[in-house]
């Protein structure tokens, strides 16, 4: 496991929490580009997770109301395919969870600015998710 | 409520296909069943445990009531219907030649079209001259 404090490296993977109704089930299932669209308190971007720095990718519902748990999917997106589209991971340490990190052009004022260009790259985000589910919500 | 709506968004959306629907073919009446169960889970504050705020009632009726007149004049169901961090519902649809339409029924009750080309440079905007709230 990595300490979050090392530089997130090229060849990681990134978890991204997605709310069921959000996701259609289906070989390949179905992401809403929604998934990827940030809330609206999110200015310094959309919260995903490092992998190399939890023991297992369940941990990342840790950070979930229990209640609500099973209503989340969980897909893995490579850093690499987010540096390929422009974009970028930066960690953002919280206090529930090692390795929290954002993807900081899909912010709230981003969008607002360009809700263009916020789009294409949900979507593009979304079709990366949709081959790499590794939990599907459970309720 | 929605007997005006807008001919110009109607033909936007796909219409309900004689012999296209098979099994996985999105439906109106788990589009309705979807909804009603809005109703039981996003109309109080954190509904998703991360603080998203509620979605009124008036949100989701006006959006149930501008389902039923889009089924009762041939329009094909939605892919997504989906609660919003904004308080407001979202209908979208995917069309043959790859683009997608989505409406959103906003916290204000007003109605927000975005179409979304094949490519995907979209055109935000409410449409003009569209649905017309009563």
């Amino acid at each position: 496991m990595n300490a979050e404090d090392e530089p997130i490296a090229k060849d990681e993977f990134v978890l991204r929490l997605i709310w069921r109704d959000f996701f259609i089930d289906g070989v390949p299932p179905k992401i809403s580009e929604r998934a990827f669209r940030p809330r609206p308190d999110e200015t310094d971007g959309i919260s995903v997770f490092r992998e190399s720095c939890l023991s297992d990718p369940s941990e990342v519902l840790n950070v979930i109301a229990e209640t609500k748990r099973e209503k989340y999917g969980i897909v893995r997106l490579p850093v690499s395919e987010l540096l390929a589209m422009g974009l970028s991971v930066e960690s953002s340490k919280i206090e529930s969870l090692s390795g929290h990190a954002v993807v900081p052009e899909l912010n709230i004022v981003a969008l607002h600015i360009d809700a263009k260009q916020s789009q294409k790259l949900q979507n593009a985000l979304a079709e990366i998710a949709k081959n790499n589910v590794i939990r599907k919500p459970t309720s | 409520m929605w007997s005006n709506i807008d001919l110009e968004l109607l033909n936007q959306l796909p219409k309900k296909s004689i012999n296209g629907a098979n099994a996985d073919s999105p439906s109106w009446s788990r589009v309705a069943s979807v909804l009603a169960g809005f109703h039981q889970e996003y109309t109080e504050d954190d509904w998703d445990g991360q603080g998203a705020a509620a979605i009124s009632y008036a949100v989701i009726e006006w959006a149930s009531e501008f389902a039923k007149s889009l089924e009762t004049r041939g329009v094909a169901a939605p892919l997504w219907t989906v609660p919003t961090f904004e308080s407001s519902v979202v209908f979208e649809w995917d069309r043959l030649d790859g683009s997608s339409i989505e409406i959103e029924i906003t916290s204000s009750l007003s109605t927000v079209v975005t179409e979304k080309p094949v490519d995907k440079p979209l055109q935000n905007g409410t449409l003009a001259g569209g649905v017309t709230v009563p």
